[in-house]
């Protein structure tokens, strides 16, 4: 117990220690640090607009009002800023085994999966985090929940959405490691945007039974953004949330099972 | 007990063989000739504390894969190793800590920071006190002579103070076992004498076990006592540097030069002349029989100018055990 403490200790200081350099690295380029910010904000409110859009023509989409779909795209916009802020190193895998620079990973004494996550992280992408409050607030008002009530339901959507956030990390984890045997895995990084995107709109459009069951099982979509909406805007099954934590800890340990399978594979480069 | 132990080791990798063109491309996306390398076959060898041991072998012999194969980074197809009493490839923690790895081909260090800054994190990523690091980062800066570039972003610095950079950053932890891979490519001569320098001083000081691959025969004549010669995946000699002459260079070059020009044919009774441009005529001669031989020309009628006994370098001889052509040379 007092090693897993330590080596928590560490990974969050060690992450600090990361984001701080990266945060340095990208302010000594102020020009390129505002304009990136810039574009991630405005890609995030491209959002909103479409979901604008859509609204112009429907009264609901599937069930779902105006601010309640809001309430999605919040969690969406929340999800895909911390994968940026936080986990941006996951796209360098394919770099990283294509030049062998994956071998500096192996020798230092740190959790490689760990290091591999977080070695770099995209500072400008907390801007979509903060979107994604604020939306998320926007959403709120428009609601009618208040008092205890609300706090509660919060209380749910925070849990949910943060079982969202480590679920699509695994999910992520799982795809890019697919590079091990394929070395060239460039491709890779439009499939996981893909399923990201994917879970922008409730998983009721998708109509048809056997989609929907895809997307609460083999590839939970479900559980990124949606689950913790219908927790904060409507009444869903209770079994949702019991659901949702046994997704979470499924695909966490089966991505790290497989990413330490992967790395196994690792044939380093030529000098 | 020795600090490295290797045993019966092979590394194979598979390949993909194609042919060129565009129907080969597009045939090869679901059918290619699957090969496979062996880049390591049946080396074992033991390296004791504080040695300093040269790895040396043509491009593709082996060197680095064997090295990675000693940081854990490779797994082998067959054979063991034990580095510090572990298993490499287990990647344990308390291995990891007591061993680094310098490519001199890669960066390890943040491009677009001060080296300060990778050095902060390596100290947090080898969980180095404060005090530790303090010393140790001073006592490198001195031996390196760097203050003045701590501060200055990666990206603008020289090869060499780069090099430097990257040996402080793989130091600060003050590892048992240091694993160089050509530290010394693509510096200047006056950076390769400070990189060699340093490596030298920190063996003796720290009594740091050092195994160092190099193309340049100059970090392996100033640096290393023992060899170990890999070509084509196979050690070929492991032993003193010294040893290594003696056995694969057993003679020594004769030059004699002269006050006037000289026909060829009045030399050739003295042996296989191996260089002759009329002035200057060169012997390839057994070392005991070297003396005698040129006594036996500045006794002769020749008009002798000067006279030279050279070793055959060091660069020659592993040239010639890479071609492997010391068989064909006839010695007298």
């Amino acid at each position: 117990m007092k090693r897993s403490v330590s080596n928590l200790k560490r990974a969050i200081l060690l992450w600090r220690k990361n984001a701080q350099v990266r945060l340095m690295a990208r302010m000594a380029y102020p020009g390129n640090f505002f304009i990136l910010t810039a574009s991630v904000i405005a890609h995030m409110v491209l959002n909103i607009v479409f979901m604008n859009v859509i609204f112009n023509f429907v009264s609901d989409f599937s069930g779902w009002t105006y601010r309640e779909a809001l309430v999605i795209i919040a969690g969406y916009m929340i999800i895909d800023g911390i994968n940026w802020a936080l986990f941006a190193s996951l796209t360098g895998i394919t770099r990283n085994i294509v030049n062998g620079d994956m071998d500096f990973a192996l020798v230092k004494p740190i959790d490689t999966q760990l290091y591999v996550s977080i070695y770099r992280a995209d500072p400008e992408d907390w801007s979509r985090v903060v979107l994604g409050v604020a939306v998320l607030i926007y959403a709120i008002a428009g609601l009618n929940i208040s008092g205890w009530a609300l706090f509660m339901k919060l209380l749910l959507y925070s849990v949910l959405l943060l079982c969202g956030i480590v679920i699509f990390y695994s999910i992520n984890l799982i795809i890019k490691s697919i590079s091990f045997w394929t070395i060239q895995g460039w491709g890779l990084q439009a499939v996981t945007e893909s399923i990201l995107y994917a879970s922008r709109f409730p998983t009721a459009i998708f109509a048809h039974k056997f989609v929907r069951i895809i997307f609460y099982t083999v590839l939970p979509i479900a559980f990124l953004a949606t689950v913790p909406a219908e927790f904060l805007a409507k009444t869903p099954s209770p079994y949702l949330l019991s659901g949702s934590l046994a997704v979470t800890v499924v695909f966490f340990y089966v991505s790290r099972k497989f990413f330490y399978f992967a790395l196994s594979r690792y044939a380093s480069a030529s000098s | 007990m020795p600090v490295i132990e290797v045993k019966n080791l092979f590394k194979n990798y598979p390949y993909h063989k194609r042919q060129p063109g565009l129907k080969a491309a597009f045939r090869a996306l679901f059918r290619r000739e699957k090969l496979e390398a062996e880049a390591v076959k049946n080396i074992s060898f033991r390296i004791e504390e504080g040695e300093l041991v040269g790895f040396l072998g043509p491009n593709g012999a082996g060197k680095t894969t064997t090295l990675k194969m000693l940081a854990g980074i490779l797994h082998p197809t067959v054979g063991e190793i034990s580095v510090l009493g572990f298993t490499p490839w287990d990647r344990k923690k308390d291995y990891q800590r007591q061993f680094s790895l310098v490519m001199g081909q890669k960066n390890q260090l943040w491009w677009d920071l001060p080296p300060l800054e990778s050095f902060l994190l390596n100290k947090a990523i080898y969980e180095v006190s404060n005090d530790s690091f303090e010393a140790t980062l001073n006592e490198l800066v001195g031996l390196l002579d760097v203050k003045d570039i701590l501060n200055v972003p990666v990206r603008k610095l020289s090869l060499g103070q780069r090099m430097k950079c990257e040996l402080i950053a793989a130091l600060l932890h003050a590892p048992k076992v240091l694993f160089l891979d050509e530290p010394t490519i693509g510096l200047d001569v006056v950076a390769q004498k400070n990189i060699r320098d340093f490596i030298k001083k920190y063996n003796q000081l720290n009594k740091t076990t050092i195994i160092l691959t190099s193309h340049y025969m100059e970090d392996i004549k100033e640096l290393c006592r023992r060899v170990i010669i890999i070509d084509q995946g196979r050690i070929i000699y492991d032993g003193k540097l010294d040893d290594l002459i003696k056995k694969y260079a057993p003679y020594k070059e004769l030059k004699i030069i002269f006050d006037e020009k000289i026909d060829r044919a009045r030399l050739e009774n003295f042996g296989e002349i191996t260089d002759f441009d009329g002035f200057s005529a060169t012997w390839q001669l057994e070392r005991r029989n070297i003396k005698a031989k040129a006594a036996e020309i500045l006794a002769s009628d020749l008009p002798i100018d000067d006279i030279l006994i050279n070793e055959i370098g060091i660069d020659r001889v592993i040239r010639r055990i890479f071609k492997n052509s010391y068989n064909n040379t006839k010695i007298k």
